[in-house]
């Protein structure tokens, strides 16, 4: 590993040989082991490092706000208001993509409780889901929208379980693909869908253990304002 | 300036879109399979250059940019 | 900048492109090209912007974080709908949607394979029968014969003719005689992942029976038989012709039913697009809304129908009554009735006895053709009233509109009276029935008119039933490719 000036993170060509661990939260310039600062639960470039005695910036616009490229004027109840249409929510607070990911969600749920497929045995729990997710994106788009207005820069899609741990295991990239060669084995007919259903309790077990296992470790929690 | 893992994570969305195009063009182009059967694909390859992503990120990138 | 990109450019000579390519081979139709070679837009643009990605990478450039932004992938899949939107409407349907039963849900991929089926007993003491299939299309019909018999076939999804043997061994068909009626059961249910079997049956039973009809997906033709008849579904179509006893329907989904010469009562419950009743000799009571388009014709007893937002009743429809979109058009109908809802134009001639409309927003056009109508009250509270009667017509009219006009082409001798920004006309030509006319927001007619002069019917004859669809015959074993 090169040796850097941590005093000197805009010296961008020094990057280029050693890998990059994360990026600014404010900023978004890629950083690396040496240069970045860990605070509130995330990591920042030393020009953007919050200092750790300014509390929690909820309610009071916090002093690095006005460095915030995602600084927007949110109007959280007309978010909460949109919120109930599904994706607009998102969409209205500049978040396209969740948007985009909102309005399939609804409308897998919406097809799943058409089709019938599922009539007398799941569709109760279709249905509920259904309203949940409706109150959820409202709710999500409220939060979203306050955070944006109190000056928070906050992640299109922050986790609630930390899917990236220290040792590197690009956990998310490899859920996605054991989950699509799922469907797509279910889709050829090689298993059935009912079947695995059945199994669907793993999923809780292993993120509990996952969980168990990120926190023996001793690594950070995301803080609470990122648990949307 | 640019490491590899930002090339991959650029290519991502234009790569999404061809895959996308291909699944809808196999239908018509030949017998088998339809949208219907093949959109996990498309879930696979968006977590296959996420793949490549991060172990772009962790491998030292001297073959980066040329600026 | 990439953001000024060539992408724009490129889609907008794309788009001149197919249109020229159009013109120069007039054959073509441009819906059918873009249907069929949309997807190459997405696969052109996804290539550029990578071209785009590794050339600014080449350059040492800044690369941007996401390589198509929000707006874009926005636009991706707009224009994969509007393709599959172009695509089906060209007639591809075929190359999106293969066959009826794997239209929705999850799509299976393999081969089908048919087995035929075959199966009869004899009715004895039975005089109904029972129909269970899961997945399918039934046709029933009423024979002279004294059994019941069945033919058809079975079709299964499957990737090899082993695994399809086995699911059809598990869903066999079964006939049985049980507890006084028959029952017939394709046995889908047993098999694990049922979506993957459909049967198709032509059965015929003795006329003097009753068809109790169980399924989930399929739709059921019945016809000449003396029983009752009860349908229930999680979508069919239903086709039912010469029933002489009462029918009951209720679906899930439908796209039509149509119910011809019923001798008995109609109740259809749950959820459907079109219904056509034709000739039926008890009451019709429809608890459901029915979203396409609906006519009544030639109903002998009371009509019922209720949805969300709207009630219609009439005490008998000689003529007929027909529902579509936000109208509702009446010919040769009988009183009592009474309409309310909340967004309808109403239209009807030629009535007796009384008459309630209600509607928040529509306008009615009366036209009762003859002086044999009973007490009307018709309120709008947003719309325009019509209302032609014969000239010398008694009654005792009260019309009024809050905030519009009233004309009156009818009789000079009725009473205007103008005040603030409404009307109101009072007058009692002759002693006769109660008229009461008002809206909240309109302008009311008073006219004279003739009877016949506005028969709606005329323009549209009516529809010749098409002919009940008959399964495709079975067929012996074969293996075809999807």
């Amino acid at each position: 590993m090169n040796p850097m000036n941590p005093n000197d993170p805009m010296e961008q060509a020094a990057e280029e040989t050693v890998p990059v661990t994360g990026y600014c939260r404010t900023c978004g310039r890629g950083l690396t082991d040496l240069t970045k600062r860990a605070a509130l639960g995330t990591v920042y470039c030393e020009e953007h490092f919050p200092s750790v005695n300014v509390p929690p910036p909820v309610d009071s616009p916090s002093p690095y706000a006005q460095a915030s490229p995602t600084v927007a004027s949110g109007a959280p109840v007309l978010a909460f208001i949109l919120g109930f249409i599904p994706g607009v929510g998102a969409i209205f607070n500049g978040q396209y993509a969740k948007g985009f990911v909102h309005v399939v969600i609804f409308g897998l749920l919406v097809s799943i409780l058409e089709s019938g497929e599922f009539n007398g045995g799941m569709a109760p729990l279709f249905g509920i889901t259904l309203g949940a997710f409706v109150f959820y994106q409202a709710f999500e788009a409220y939060h979203t929208a306050k955070a944006k207005a109190a000056g928070i820069t906050v992640d299109e899609f922050s986790s609630i379980v930390p899917v990236r741990s220290r040792s590197g295991l690009p956990v998310a990239p490899i859920l996605l693909i054991l989950a699509g060669v799922l469907f797509l084995m279910a889709n050829l007919g090689y298993l059935h869908v009912a079947q695995v259903i059945r199994f669907w309790p793993v999923l809780l077990i292993v993120l509990g253990a996952w969980m168990l296992g990120s926190r023996l470790r001793g690594e950070v929690e995301p803080q609470s304002h990122e648990q949307r | 300036m640019n490491s590899v893992s930002q090339l991959v994570a650029a290519l991502r969305g234009p790569v999404m879109l061809i895959a996308v195009g291909a699944l809808f063009l196999l239908r018509f182009d030949g017998p088998g399979w339809s949208i219907h059967t093949s959109w996990p694909l498309l879930i696979i390859v968006f977590g296959v250059m996420k793949l490549l992503e991060s172990v772009a990120s962790k491998t030292p990138s001297g073959t980066g940019g040329v600026s | 900048m990439r953001r000024g990109s060539l992408i724009a450019p490129l889609v907008l000579i794309a788009i001149g492109a197919l249109f020229l390519i159009n013109n120069l081979n007039p054959g073509l139709s441009v819906f059918a090209t873009a249907g069929r070679y949309w997807p190459y837009i997405l696969i052109g643009w996804g290539v550029l912007r990578a071209l785009e990605i590794l050339y600014t990478y080449q350059q040492g450039r800044r690369l941007p974080t996401a390589g198509l932004s929000g707006g874009e992938w926005f636009l991706a899949v707009f224009l994969a709908f509007v393709g599959m939107g172009i695509t089906g409407y060209s007639g591809f349907r075929d190359g999106f949607f293969p066959g009826r039963i794997t239209m929705r849900g999850l799509d299976m991929f393999g081969e089908s394979f048919d087995y035929p089926l075959s199966a009869s007993i004899p009715a004895g003491d039975a005089k109904r029968i029972l129909i269970d299939n899961l997945r399918g299309n039934a046709r029933i019909v009423g024979t002279d014969s004294a059994e019941v018999q069945v033919n058809g076939r079975t079709t299964v999804r499957a990737f090899d003719e082993s695994d399809a043997k086995r699911v059809g061994e598990q869903a066999k068909l079964t006939l049985v005689s049980e507890g006084g009626q028959i029952v017939l059961r394709t046995n889908q249910a047993q098999v694990s992942n049922d979506q993957r079997i459909s049967s198709d049956l032509d059965i015929s039973v003795p006329k003097g029976f009753s068809v109790e009809c169980r399924g989930r997906y399929g739709d059921f033709d019945i016809s000449t038989v003396t029983g009752d008849v009860d349908v229930r579904s999680g979508n069919a179509g239903v086709r039912l012709e010469d029933i002489g006893g009462a029918v009951r329907i209720d679906l899930g989904r439908s796209d039509i039913v149509r119910a011809i010469r019923i001798k008995g009562s109609v109740d259809i419950k749950g959820r459907g697009s079109d219904l056509e009743l034709d000739d039926v000799q008890g009451p019709v009571t429809v608890l459901a809304p029915y979203y396409g388009e609906l006519q009544f014709r030639n109903i002998a007893s009371q009509m019922r129908y209720e949805s969300a937002n709207s009630t219609i009743l009439f005490e008998r429809i000689p003529g007929y009554v027909r529902l579509s979109g936000g109208d509702l058009t009446a010919t040769k109908v009988i009183g009592p009735a009474r309409i309310s809802s909340e967004n309808k134009d109403v239209r009807i001639s030629e009535f007796t006895n009384s008459l309630d409309i209600d509607v928040k927003r529509g306008d009615v056009e009366l036209f009762p053709g003859t002086d044999k109508f009973g007490r009307i009250s018709v309120t709008t509270r947003n719309g325009d009233i019509d209302f032609g009667l014969p000239a010398g017509t008694n009654m005792h009219l009260q019309a009024t509109t809050d905030r519009g006009e009233i004309e009156n082409d009818f009789d000079p001798e009725l009473k205007e009276d103008r005040r603030d920004r409404g009307a109101t006309l009072e007058g009692t030509p002759g002693a006769g029935p109660e008229v009461k006319l008002k809206s909240g927001r309109g302008t009311i007619t008073i006219r004279k008119a003739m009877a016949g002069e506005h028969d709606w019917d005329t323009s549209e004859t009516p529809r010749e039933p098409r002919p009940t669809r008959a399964p495709r015959p079975p067929v012996p074993p074969r293996v075809t490719n999807q």
